[in-house]
């Protein structure tokens, strides 16, 4: 399909269906581009992405060779080591927060299907190949995401512990989304399917950059729509997004493209305060957001906790205890998708109440106090991540000179040995983003009040029931941090 | 390189070009890594033996261990042929737990094995023989089986079945009946009491500087116990059964001969499973013997004991091998 023969009305129903807000916009913003000029020469240079992903696509051909080929012993293989230590540490506690979905520009699983679509790697064609079918409708939101996601983490500590799995498993992405990309359009995988994706949807709105429309009327006024529907200078956006409505980080993948296209040169990245996305769309993102913290909690429990009952039971492939394995699922499946919303719909039931007033209808509320679940998920996750890398991370220094546990020493550092990194001072780190995730949740609460309720009294009644959830979330972590 | 090329039908072949390059340079360079790192050894002739201890299967194995084939694999066990004088390399690792390393007449060991750790260990073979390999820490179900063997020169294996090298037999489905002897059966084969004393008790399993050279028979546990005839045995094991406790079988009346002293001797080779102990030296001077009774009173109760007692009481050998 040509880009040229799209006209504005096709693409006015292509793209996803993100309403302006310019009321949220009030949060200032630092337009790091005109900061930083060089930035944005980069950002403009059509090998951009190639340079960024290609380094990736190495190491990620790399580990998923180490995971069949090499140690099938988690700590001497590398693709445990950095994918699920490493990797992992950096994506939720530093690439999220500051860099909004950084990972997705360099991400390599999309690499085979993007460079078939596009026939290129870098130059811009008229036309993709493949069939580039819609994406169903019924299947454009998070549900697939999260049910993989709960998939991935129902099995998380087989995934985390044997290198052949994690192989298996990010070999499988792999060919996943180079077959959907020769089905559908651009990058349906990254939209709707890819379980990374998901969260970092999500938890993107807590970012401190975001790339955007530097003036509205501008984007009103322009004919083209360049930055959706591309032109000679770069493709339509991957994410099937329209710039001149984009008020959110949740599906903007950092690719450029539209910084590329847009004549007007009025698409920038900002630098902002951090959550300054705070509207939640849909059931299917709230989903998300019960999800993500469910996991935590479990993992927090499972891992951190003193019952090693539980351990035994989710930690199946060793144990061999099925049957309790398949109870441990129907516990993490339930709570993460029926208990901790039941708790939540009562929570916001309540808040409903105790405001005193019926101005704000109940499922207004228990979507978008939801967004509270998200500096409480991500500061949970970041807790979470601080023991494993603090005490883990010295794998990172042995395995780089003997990355498949075959004996060999590359950099003459395989020897080095297991070094807790003061693992005493974990549980401070742990308190502060335990605390500051509390924080964000009570501060965000209190805005998303005052804008449904517009009464500062009201909203700070209905947030009271919503604080004490949050503070009983954040109880337990701490809890189980501390002991 | 990209920022000063301005053709971007340049960029677009160099990036292919260094696409495909890197599908088959990076296994290549993997494969030919590891080629170099024993390439000198190989020049210098010594002989370079990868073994891989592995605790899921009680065994020691020369085959490749990787990612993809430990968890449905069955390995073969690693049998060494050498000639005397050869220089020998043996690169030792742990496919899953920490093992330990012993080939006590050939002078290695014990090494500690870490999981994914390789260690090294040069020797060199000065006479012929057969030499036994074992692993001294307690890394599963299956550790007793785990033994292996150096052949070295134009030595006349003794038999071919070969009682130190068995494969682990521990997955065993516990019996429904509640009799002593099927449990001391079940018990004899799933605590690997099999992998050192045979599958029926039989013996025969070498035990390097051990006083008696081999593990002890224990088909003819019953002499040792002072009962000389089948049907002692088995009123003994009936009393054992029936008594349920030690207590009750000593109030027993036990009609044999001498069973005060058969009593006393049950209750030390009952101690001797509770506590283990120690194997002989042959030569005092020398190493310990890899093998010896280690002790089970955290693993198995009285009952289990006497259950096992009662089984091997039941497979006694009592006529003379002709």
């Amino acid at each position: 399909m040509s880009n040229a023969e799209r006209s504005v009305d096709e693409m006015n129903s292509a793209f996803v269906d993100v309403a302006s807000n310019s009321e949220q916009q009030t949060a200032p913003r630092l337009d790091i581009l005109q900061l930083f000029p060089w930035l944005k020469k980069f950002f403009q240079l059509r090998s951009f992405q190639f340079l960024l992903i290609f380094p990736n696509l190495v190491f990620f051909y790399f580990f998923i060779l180490a995971g069949i080929f090499g140690s099938p012993v988690g700590n001497r293989n590398i693709i445990i080591i950095f994918v699920w230590i490493f990797w992992w540490f950096l994506l939720i506690t530093f690439m999220v927060p500051f860099f909004s979905r950084l990972w997705c520009i360099m991400c390599p699983i999309p690499f085979l299907g993007e460079w078939f679509q596009r026939g290129a790697l870098i130059k811009v064609r008229d036309r993709m190949f493949g069939l580039n079918k819609r994406w169903p409708n019924y299947l454009s939101n998070l549900w697939i995401q999260n049910i993989g996601f709960m998939i991935l983490g129902t099995f998380f500590i087989i995934l985390a512990t044997r290198p052949f799995v994690s192989a298996v498993v990010l070999g499988g992405l792999f060919v996943l989304s180079t077959l959907l990309a020769v089905v559908y359009q651009r990058r349906v995988f990254c939209s709707y399917v890819c379980p990374v994706s998901g969260f970092l949807g999500i938890y993107a709105m807590s970012s401190m950059i975001e790339l955007r429309r530097k003036d509205s009327d501008v984007c009103a006024r322009c004919k083209t729509k360049s930055c959706a529907v591309g032109n000679q200078n770069g493709w339509a956006c991957p994410w099937f997004l329209y710039v001149g409505k984009l008020d959110r980080n949740n599906n903007c993948g950092l690719c450029m493209e539209c910084i590329k296209t847009c004549e007007s040169q009025n698409i920038s990245l900002f630098l902002r305060p951090f959550f300054s996305d705070t509207q939640m769309k849909g059931y299917d993102e709230v989903w998300k957001a019960f999800v993500m913290l469910a996991l935590a909690l479990i993992y927090t429990v499972v891992l951190f906790g003193p019952w090693g009952v539980l351990r035994d039971w989710a930690n199946v492939t060793e144990v061999g205890d099925w049957g309790n394995f398949l109870f441990y699922t129907f516990l993490v499946w339930s709570f993460s998708l029926l208990i901790l919303p039941a708790l939540w719909a009562l929570t916001t039931y309540v808040s409903k109440i105790v405001s005193g007033s019926d101005k704000v209808l109940f499922k207004k509320l228990f979507v978008a106090y939801s967004y509270v679940l998200v500096p409480l998920g991500l500061c949970a996750w970041i807790a979470f991540s601080i023991p494993l890398v603090m005490v883990n991370g010295s794998y990172v220094i042995s395995i780089i000179s003997d990355p498949l546990g075959y004996g060999w020493d590359i950099f003459g550092t395989a020897q080095f040995p297991w070094s807790p990194f003061y693992p005493e001072y974990a549980i401070y780190l742990q308190v502060i983003a335990l605390l500051l995730g509390l924080g964000f949740a009570i501060k965000k609460g209190y805005e998303i009040g005052i804008q449904h309720y517009a009464d500062e009294q009201l909203a700070v009644r209905s947030l009271i029931p919503v604080a004490l959830f949050s503070l009983i979330i954040t109880g337990i972590f701490l809890k189980v941090f501390t002991g | 390189m990209f920022f000063r090329l301005h053709n971007i039908s340049v960029q677009e072949r160099l990036a292919v070009l260094l696409t495909l390059a890197m599908f088959v340079l990076l296994p290549g360079w993997l494969l030919w890594y590891e080629r170099m790192t024993f390439l000198h050894f190989k020049e210098a002739q010594v002989k370079i033996f990868t073994i891989t201890g592995l605790g899921s299967q009680g065994r020691w194995t020369l085959e490749k261990v990787s990612g993809y084939n430990y968890w449905w694999r069955t390995f073969s066990a690693a049998e060494i042929e050498l000639t005397e004088m050869d220089s020998v390399i043996l690169r030792l690792q742990s496919a899953d737990v920490t093992h330990i390393f012993y080939a006590p007449t050939l002078g290695v060991g014990p090494i500690v094995i870490e999981p994914g750790l390789v260690k090294m260990v040069a020797f060199k073979v000065k006479s012929p023989g057969i030499h036994y390999y074992y692993c001294q820490s307690i890394c599963g179900e299956c550790h007793y089986f785990m033994r292996g063997r150096i052949v070295v020169g134009e030595v006349k294996l003794r038999d071919s079945l070969d009682l130190t090298l068995q494969d682990c037999a521990v997955n065993l489905d516990e019996p429904v009946s509640t009799e002593l002897y099927n449990r001391g059966k079940y018990l004899f084969a799933k605590m690997g009491c099999i992998a050192c004393h045979g599958p029926a008790g039989e013996g025969g399993v070498v035990n390097p500087n051990y006083i008696k050279r081999t593990v002890p028979a224990l088909n003819r546990l019953a002499q040792t116990m002072s009962i000389y005839d089948e049907e002692e045995a088995a009123r003994l094991s009936y009393l054992i059964e029936f008594g349920k406790k030690l207590e009750q079988i000593e109030s027993l009346e036990l009609d044999i001969a001498n069973a005060e002293v058969v009593m006393e001797k049950y209750k030390i080779v009952r101690d001797v499973i509770r506590k283990g102990r120690a194997a002989a030296r042959a030569d005092t001077t020398s190493f310990s013997p890899p093998l010896f009774m280690p002790s089970w009173e955290h693993k198995l109760t009285e009952q289990d004991i006497d259950a096992i007692l009662t089984y091997l009481l039941k497979v006694q050998v009592w006529e003379e091998e002709e």
